[in-house]
This record gives C-alpha cells, sequence and structure tokens, in this order.
C-alpha cells in the first residue's frame, strides 16, 4: 500500500499522460484517474511527506477523518468527470481539469497552511485556465473570477500567516483570534460564495466547455467548506449566511432561464446548507455538513453532466426554446431525474439524507431552519421547472442520449446516488465523526413529505405559468460590482488630475517665486547697498533684543 | 586574492570598465563583450563574498578619507551584498538584453550608453557595499548624474525635459540626505552603519533626531518613490527600456529603498524610529503608496507607465517591510529586492521586445500579441502571477513575510493593503495577458532574436526558482533569513 498525495499522481500523470494521442490518450485519462481513486482510497490515516520551504518544513500529506472524507469523494467524482469529459477531445481541457482536481487534492490533504495556501492559489489558477480555455465569452468571466479568486487567496493567506504569529505553529487547524478568524472565514468565504461574494460563480461556471462545468460545480467551493469545518467550525454568523445562501440562491435560480446558470444559483443555495452546518458546529452539523459535501458533489456533477449532454445535443442553452426531450433523450433525462429528486432531498435518494441531518442539526436556530426549509421547498419548484420544460413537456427539439463515456459516468454517478439513498451506512461508515442520525423516522420523513408536497402543490398549480422560462430580469450583485469598478477608474482619473494640478501649481509658484525675485536683482549699487544696510540694521535689531531678554 | 580586495574589485571594476568601453567605440563586438565580461565579474566578486558574510566576518576596505568619521568606507554585510549580488546578476541579463535591443533598433550613441551604464552599475555596487551614510551618499550621488545620459538618450525635447524633472527630484533628494549627513556628523561625529542603529544618534536632541529623520526619509523616498515624491518615475519612461528596466529592477528605485532599509535599520535604529513616532507616518505613506500607485496603473495605457506605477507599489512593500520593524517583515522587506527585480525586470525586457518587434507601446494595441510572441507573452504571465503574489513565485515568500511580519508588529490592518494590492496586480496585468492570447487574428511566430527572449525568460523562470527553492545555498532567501535572525525584535 502506497501512501503517497494523490496529487503526485496528477502532476506527475497529467502531463505523460497528454503526450500520447487519440484514443490512447482518452484511456490513458480515465485510467490515471482511477488510479488516483484507487490510491486514495487505500490511503491509510497518518501524517508524511515533510519537505523543507522557506524556514518551515511542511507536511504534504495529512489523512485523518476529515481530510480522507472529502479526498475520497474528490478522487470519486475525478474519475466520473474524467470519464464524462473523455468523450471530447480537449486536451488542454483535460490537462487543465485533472491539474484542478491534482491541486484540489493538495489542498485537502495539505498538514500544515502554506502548503494549503500554495494548494489553493493553484486551485484558482487551475480553474480559470480551464475557465479560460473555452475561449469566447468565458474571457471575461474568466478575468472576474480570478479577481475574486486571488482576493479570497490573499485573505486567506492574511489570516494564516496571522494565525502562524498568534499560535507559534504552522499546521492547519482551528484559527484563533479575531483577525486571524475574520480574515480566514472571509478567504474561504470567497470560495464557498458568501453573500455577496458569490458572483464569480453564477457568472463563470455557465459559460466554458461543458465537461468543464462538471469539474468547476466540484472543487472550489466544496474545498471551501472543508477549509471552514477545518479552521472555522461552530461560529453562528457563519451557520446565519449559510441560511442566506440557500435562500439567495434558489430565488435566483428560480428567476433564470440558461440552464447552467440555475445549476450555478443552486451550488450556491446547496453550499449554503453546507456552510449552516459548519457554522453549527455540533457534531450532528459538520457530519450533516460534510455528509451533503459528498452527496452534492454527486448530484451536482451529475446535473451538469445531464444538462451538458441537452446542450450537446441541442446546441441550446436555455429552457424557453427546449421541450419534449423526454422521450429522445431517455437515458439522459433518468439520470436527470436521480439527481433532480436527490438535490430536492426526496427520501430513498442521497441528497435526503444529507439534507436531514443538516436540518436537524439547526433545530435549536429557528431562523436558521426557517431559512434552511424555505430553500428546500424552493428547491424542488426549481427542479420540476427545470425538468418539466426540457424533459416533460411537449416540444419537438431534436436530440438524442450523448457518446457512451458521458452516459456511463452519467449512469455511475446515478446509481451512487441512489445507492447512498437505500443504504445510508454507506456513508455513515466514513463520515468524520461516527453519527447517530436516522434519516427514516417518521418526523424526519414527514417534514420531508411536507415541504415537497407543497412545492409540487405550487408547481402543478401555479407554477408551470408563474415560472415559465423566459429572460431573467433580476441582475445580481453584479450590477454593484460593475458600478464599484466604474467609479474606482473615475476616482483614479480625479486623483491624477489632482496630483497633477498640485504639481504644475508648486513648478508654477516656484517659477513665479524666480521670476520676482529676480526683480530684487536691479544692478544698482545704491539699491544692493541699501539693501545690505537694511538687513545689517535687522540682525543689530535682533542681536540686541535676544540680549536684552 | 584577500576578500577586501574582491570587495574593492566589486564597486571598482565597473568604473574602470567605463574608458575601456569608451576607447573601443569603433569596435562594437569587443565593446560588448567587455561590457558583459565586466558584468560576469563584478557578479563573480561579489558572490565571492557571501560565504565570509555568513560566517560573522565582514570584508572592509576604506577606500578615500576626508577626515575622521568621514570616509567612503567599503564593508560586505548581508543586505549590502544581497543587494550588490541582485544588481550585479540581473546587469549581465540587462547587458545581454541591450545587446539585442539597442542592435535591432540601430540605437546611436552606444558606446555613451554602454559606458555609462557601467558607471551606473559601479555606483551601485558603492551603495549597496557602504558602511556608512556619507559613503552611500558619495556613490547615491554618483548614481544620479551617471543615469543621466541614460535617461536623456534620446535626446529629443521630451527627454531633456524628463531628464530635468529627474535631476531636479533626485539631486533635491540628494540634497535632504546632505543635510542629514552633515548634522549628524557635525553634532554627533558617526555616521557609521551599526546592525541595530548607530548608537551615536541616541545623543542627539529630540527635535534635531526627527528633522535628520525626516531628511533621510524624504531624501531617500524620492529614489524610493514614495508618493508624492515619485513623480519623476513615469517621466523616465522616455528612456530605452533597457533603461527603464535597469531603473526599475536593478539600480537606481532599489538604491532607494535600500537607503531606507539602512536608515531605518542600521542608522536610526528601530527603537529611535520608534521613539521618534516616525513609524505610523511611514507606514501610512507605504500603505499609500501601495494603493496610490496601483490605481495609477490600472488607468494607463501606455506599457511601461503602467508598469512603472506598479513598480512604485511594489517597492512600497520593502518599505513596508522595513517599517514594520520585526524580523519576518525584515526579511519579506529583503526578499523582495531580488523577488520584485527578477520579475519587474522580465515584463520591462517583454515591453522592450514588444517593441523592436512590433514597434507597439499601448496596451490597447497588444490584441493578439501572444500569437505573435507566445514565449515573450508566457514570460509575461508568469511574470504578472509573481507580481499578484501567487505561488510558486518569488513575491508569495515575500508577501507570506510581510503578513506574519504584519502580526508580530500587531499591525494586522496592513494585510488588508496587501491584499487589495495583490487584487489590483491582478486587475491591470491580467487585460493585457488575456488580450495578448485571446483577442486579435492568428499571426506568424515571430519572436525577438534570442538576446532579447534568452533574458526575457531567464528573469522570469529566475523568479520561479527563487520561490520555489528557497534553499539555494547563499541565495536571497537564506540572505534575507539570515539578516532577520540578526534583529533583535
Amino acid at each position: 500500500m502506497i501512501a503517497a498525495p494523490p496529487f503526485l499522481i496528477f502532476l506527475v500523470g497529467a502531463p505523460v499522460v497528454l503526450l500520447a494521442r487519440g484514443r490512447a490518450r482518452r484511456v490513458g485519462l480515465v485510467v490515471l484517474a482511477g488510479l488516483a481513486l484507487a490510491l486514495t482510497l487505500l490511503l491509510p490515516e497518518g501524517v508524511g511527506w515533510t519537505v523543507r520551504f522557506m524556514e518551515y518544513d511542511l507536511v504534504l500529506l495529512r489523512a485523518d477523518r476529515l481530510s480522507l472524507f472529502t479526498g475520497y469523494v474528490f478522487a470519486l467524482i475525478t474519475f466520473l468527470g474524467v470519464l464524462y469529459a473523455a468523450a471530447f477531445a480537449r486536451p488542454w481541457l483535460h490537462l487543465y481539469a485533472l491539474l484542478y482536481a491534482g491541486t484540489s487534492l493538495g489542498a485537502v490533504f495539505a498538514g500544515d497552511v502554506v502548503t494549503l495556501l500554495i494548494f489553493w492559489e493553484g486551485m484558482a489558477i487551475t480553474s480559470t485556465l480551464l475557465v479560460f480555455e473555452h475561449g469566447g465569452a468565458a474571457v471575461g468571466a474568466g478575468y472576474r473570477y480570478l479577481l475574486f479568486h486571488v482576493l479570497g487567496g490573499a485573505l486567506l493567506a492574511g489570516g494564516l500567516a496571522l494565525q502562524v504569529v498568534e499560535s507559534g505553529s504552522l499546521l492547519l487547524g482551528p484559527v484563533s483570534g479575531s483577525w486571524p478568524s475574520f480574515l480566514t472565514a472571509l478567504g474561504a468565504g470567497v470560495n464557498v460564495g458568501f453573500i455577496p461574494l458569490h458572483t464569480w460563480l453564477p457568472d463563470t461556471y455557465p459559460r466554458p466547455h461543458i465537461a468543464a462545468s462538471v469539474f468547476l460545480s466540484v472543487y472550489t467551493t466544496k474545498a471551501g467548506v472543508y477549509l471552514l469545518a477545518r479552521t472555522s467550525p461552530a461560529v453562528e454568523a457563519i451557520a446565519l449566511m449559510g441560511g442566506a445562501m440557500a435562500v439567495y440562491g434558489v430565488v435566483f435560480a428560480l428567476a433564470q432561464n440558461d440552464m447552467r446558470k440555475l445549476l450555478s444559483y443552486h451550488i450556491v443555495s446547496q453550499v449554503g446548507y453546507m456552510v449552516a452546518g459548519v457554522g453549527l458546529g455540533t457534531v450532528e452539523g459538520i457530519n450533516g455538513g460534510m455528509a451533503h459535501v459528498f452527496n452534492h458533489i454527486l448530484y451536482k456533477a451529475l446535473l451538469f453532466m445531464a444538462v451538458g449532454a441537452v446542450i450537446h445535443a441541442t446546441g441550446q442553452h436555455v429552457m424557453d426554446r427546449l421541450g419534449g426531450l423526454g422521450r429522445r433523450m431517455p437515458v439522459t433525462a433518468v439520470t436527470f431525474w436521480i439527481a433532480a429528486l436527490s438535490i430536492s432531498g426526496v427520501p430513498g435518494f442521497n441528497g435526503y439524507v444529507s439534507k436531514g441531518m443538516v436540518i436537524a442539526a439547526s433545530e435549536d436556530l429557528l431562523p436558521l431552519r426557517v431559512l434552511l426549509e424555505i430553500a428546500s421547498f424552493g428547491t424542488f419548484l426549481s427542479f420540476l421547472k427545470l425538468g418539466y420544460f426540457v424533459f416533460l413537456r411537449e416540444g419537438d427539439t431534436p436530440g438524442r442520449d450523448p457518446p457512451w463515456p458521458m452516459q456511463s459516468a452519467q449512469v455511475g454517478t446515478a446509481a451512487l446516488c441512489v445507492a447512498i439513498g437505500a443504504y445510508p451506512a454507506l456513508l455513515f461508515r466514513i463520515l468524520p465523526a461516527a453519527s447517530a442520525y436516522d434519516p427514516w423516522t417518521p418526523t424526519h420523513l414527514l417534514e420531508a413529505g411536507l415541504v415537497l408536497a407543497g412545492a409540487a402543490a405550487t408547481f402543478v398549480t401555479v407554477g408551470r405559468v408563474v415560472l415559465a422560462p423566459h429572460e431573467p430580469r433580476v441582475r445580481d450583485a453584479d450590477v454593484a460590482y460593475e458600478a464599484a469598478g466604474r467609479a474606482l477608474v473615475r476616482f483614479t482619473q480625479g486623483l491624477a488630475r489632482g496630483f497633477a494640478v498640485v504639481y504644475d501649481g508648486f513648478v508654477a509658484a516656484v517659477s513665479q517665486a524666480g521670476r520676482s525675485a529676480r526683480r530684487l536683482q536691479t544692478g544698482d549699487l545704491n539699491w544692493n547697498v541699501a539693501g545690505v544696510a537694511l538687513g545689517i540694521l535687522l540682525v543689530l535689531l535682533w542681536l540686541l533684543w535676544e540680549g536684552a531678554a | 586574492m584577500s576578500l577586501d580586495f574582491a570587495l574593492l574589485l566589486t564597486v571598482f571594476v565597473p568604473f574602470l570598465a567605463a574608458p575601456g568601453i569608451l576607447a573601443l567605440r569603433r569596435r562594437p563586438n569587443p565593446r560588448e563583450a567587455l561590457s558583459v565580461v565586466t558584468a560576469i565579474v563584478t557578479f563573480v566578486f561579489s558572490a565571492s563574498l557571501l560565504p565570509s558574510v555568513f560566517t560573522g566576518s565582514s570584508p572592509e576596505v576604506v577606500v578615500f578619507r576626508v577626515a575622521p568619521g568621514l570616509a567612503v568606507h567599503l564593508r560586505a554585510d548581508p543586505l549590502g551584498l544581497l543587494f550588490a549580488t541582485v544588481a550585479s546578476f540581473l546587469w549581465i541579463l540587462t547587458t545581454v538584453y541591450s545587446i539585442g535591443y539597442m542592435r535591432d533598433l540601430r540605437e546611436h550613441a552606444q558606446t555613451r550608453y554602454y559606458a555609462f551604464f557601467a558607471l551606473v552599475i559601479g555606483a551601485t555596487m558603492g551603495v549597496a557595499l557602504s558602511a556608512n551614510l556619507f559613503s552611500l551618499l558619495v556613490f547615491y550621488e554618483i548614481l544620479t548624474v551617471s543615469t543621466y545620459p541614460l535617461v536623456v538618450h534620446e535626446e529629443s525635447e521630451d527627454a531633456f525635459r524628463a531628464g530635468r524633472k529627474y535631476l531636479v527630484y533626485t539631486l533635491g533628494g540628494g540634497g535632504a540626505i546632505l543635510a542629514a549627513t552633515a548634522i549628524v556628523y557635525g553634532l554627533a561625529g558617526d555616521v557609521s552603519f551599526v546592525a541595530g542603529g548607530n548608537p551615536a544618534l541616541r545623543e542627539l536632541p529630540t527635535q534635531v533626531a526627527q528633522a535628520v529623520a525626516f531628511l533621510l526619509v524624504a531624501g531617500f523616498g524620492v529614489k524610493a518613490t514614495l508618493v508624492p515624491l515619485h513623480g519623476w518615475l513615469p517621466s523616465a519612461m522616455i528612456a530605452p527600456t533597457p533603461v527603464s528596466g535597469l531603473l526599475h529592477a536593478v539600480a537606481v528605485v532599489k538604491a532607494g529603498v535600500f537607503g531606507l532599509l539602512r536608515t531605518l535599520h542600521f542608522f536610526l535604529g528601530p527603537g529611535l524610529v520608534v521613539g521618534l513616532g516616525l513609524q505610523p507616518i511611514l507606514l501610512a505613506v507605504a500603505a499609500t503608496t501601495i494603493l496610490v500607485a496601483s490605481l495609477f496603473a490600472l488607468v494607463q495605457d501606455n506599457l511601461k507607465l503602467r508598469l512603472a506605477y506598479s513598480t512604485i507599489s511594489q517597492l512600497s512593500y520593502i518599505v513596508l517591510g522595513a517599517a514594520l520593524l520585526s524580523p519576518a517583515a525584515l526579511l519579506g522587506a529583503a526578499f523582495h529586492i531580488a523577488a520584485h527585480g527578477f520579475a519587474k525586470l522580465s515584463m520591462f525586457f517583454v515591453a522592450g521586445s514588444i517593441f523592436v518587434e512590433t514597434g507597439k507601446t499601448r496596451v490597447s494595441e497588444l490584441d493578439g500579441i501572444g500569437r505573435r510572441m507566445p514565449r515573450t507573452m508566457l514570460a509575461f504571465t508568469l511574470s504578472a502571477m509573481a507580481m499578484a503574489s501567487l505561488p510558486p513565485f518569488a513575491p508569495f515568500v515575500s508577501k507570506w513575510y510581510l503578513s506574519v511580519g504584519a502580526g508580530e508588529a500587531d499591525q494586522a490592518i496592513l494585510i488588508l493593503v496587501l491584499v487589495t494590492s495583490s487584487v489590483l496586480n491582478i486587475a491591470y496585468f491580467l487585460p493585457i495577458v488575456v488580450r495578448a492570447f485571446f483577442t486579435g487574428e492568428p499571426a506568424r511566430r515571430a519572436e525577438g532574436r534570442p538576446a532579447l527572449l534568452g533574458p526575457v525568460l531567464a528573469t522570469a523562470i529566475g523568479a520561479l526558482v527563487l520561490g520555489l527553492w528557497t534553499g539555494l545555498p547563499y541565495g536571497p532567501y537564506e540572505i534575507a533569513r539570515f539578516l532577520a535572525r540578526g534583529m533583535t525584535p
């Protein structure tokens, strides 16, 4: 059994595999991802792989229950995502995706703060490249994306540097002290999508290649949740922010027409549940939040895969131009509905388990509980809408199921959603802490049932009309950022003009003083003698005055 | 050969090369060869002094004594050698680049250019290796004067105007330093640099000490481009690009921040800086410079001006680190001399290559340049990431230590300044990368000739190597760490 940090496999293997061509390369990619998955699943608990950097001993591999849990699901979805992406002959996309997966695993298994930061920034860079790879409209979004992530990374670096000063230790762990906690939480918060730092997510995720979106939906936000669990658990403000994210995301999702943008807003919303769980900080809260990480990665990647298959088949990104694909793309439709029921928390699917855990953990904080229930209602409503308008309603959009690598990835992921939904013990065994949660209690079933029934009723009655897809009229916080950017430029131009005025004024004043002083040079001897005499008189008077005092 | 002699040669070999270069004016190839060889020799001599400094012995040499306590006196210590080795190493690359640049553009007065270049480096070595304020000032002024012909190289109306502005600023700054030196020498009789502060200054009356401190900060602050004394630098961009790179990455501006480092840590000393109430002012000025200069960079269309304002901002990282007065901050500041030097010089080399190949100077003209000059623009991309302090590049290390230093000095709020600056760096450099690679028409590959492309890549790779291999023996990180350990917190 090899205890090597999984990131190594990707960092070393990715360039190698990409030297191959055509089918050999695509097979190589899947094999590489499979190898990484196997290695990660076999990792023993423990700490190792120290490296000397700056004046510190960095720890490249720290495998404990929390990091292993997160690592497992990252490696698993990488395999499924690579399988999906292998259908396309885009070597740069594959390279960036593998590097992105590698740096994410590096961040999760980092034992010390500096290693984490290096991989964190690596994630930002590789994911930006993944966005840029597509070109076109993705490029502008990629610029904004990197701005946000550099902001987050810099805040995180500052917070963790302060933590090192306060604690004297480089190990990655709970952060204490007001400045370190604030900066670290905010830095992680950018990745996670704290409102209003979330705008990069719906701005960016819909634009690049459909296979890229699958990868993007996984790592950045969940690594952020992992980091919050590691450094800032049990902060009520964070828990409430989670609730806010849950509702905010769902509200905006309901207004969307673009399918991937809808899914992106749901990421914000679902990550809100995870953040709420971690923010509550209790054993059930953290277990619930992390369980939701696991399940969400599976069903959200599946949603992007299914929607990606629709886009691939029809060329359409928006719901108002689609319809009737349920019959023409049956595999995609079935896998879509499995994912949709999972995200909505329908009993029997994986989302129900983890969502229930988080909501149960929130019972002591009523405002949070209410927010989360509202979000659940909205989530199901939103996916009924998506599923109906794309697959169920009458329509003549042509389309058919995608190539087999994509289908197998979708089916595999869907199977996992169903398996965990039916046998949650599979998940409970690997959770960071032992869990006493029982998803099948009548109370839990009833709660979920009521919310779901309410959403379904709403959709069937008024939803189909009120929520008919059209270009959204709501604008997100982007407008504030754009306005701030423009104001900053105007301010700077004003500042530059101000400086110029001061400098020119100074230069002009000095020149003027010089010109005036020149007038004292009359060349007239009498004038000069008078001046000297006056000067001597003044000096004498001053000396007398000083002497008298 | 004794190390004292090596020290002497480090400073004077470039001075001696200048007449040699003049003598070879009719024979360009031997002339250029002499420049390159001189650069290599200077670097080798400066590097040879490194091991001794780590063992605690400091080679020193008194070159010329004016009066007791007032001498041109050289001494090799960690901070001085960090500056000297980085500057002389980058001079090698700049000289190679100059050859490509000057010849491709068929520039006039190349002999004058290379000769004064040598003088500039000699003066820089002198500034770096001076053991007292008087000696530093002598070389500092030689630096000002010998850079003038390089700034006005073009000999146009604009160039002369820029040169006049340059002289007014820098000679004014030099005058302030002279006044401070005279005051201290007159009242205390001792202007030498002592680690932790010169004890003789503690005898000075408070108001005199404050005046001296103000004069030194303002005097060095001109070359260090502290806002509002920075105005000369954007105008000086009219110089040929290797000169702008030299001014920005290697010699003049780093001499300014070096002077501030000497002032705060080896002349006034941290105790006196705090006692005089100087620290909050310095931190505020540095923070303001970092932010204001980055904002100005955002609105510049001329590429070299954008780089100039970025430099003004980055230099104040070093000033910030110096003013925090904590060991970690000092490490970050000293290391940034090297980290910024490599990355920024690479960007200037890129700007020059673009100008040589296409004649373009404005960011708005650079659509698709990445398809025409992919390796050049790759270097620019790497350097831009370095400027934003992203790992695995060297400025990541500087920023880490500056942040730790801010924590040690109880100034956590300054971290927000560093955060904002990182974001602004991406904001004004990334669009250039995006334009280069994602807009414009496909084009035939036409990079600069090897003499241009080589230094472009070497400096960018240098920024990467310095960031990854912090354990490089006697490298900038090791020196900075040794320097910081010598500082009592």
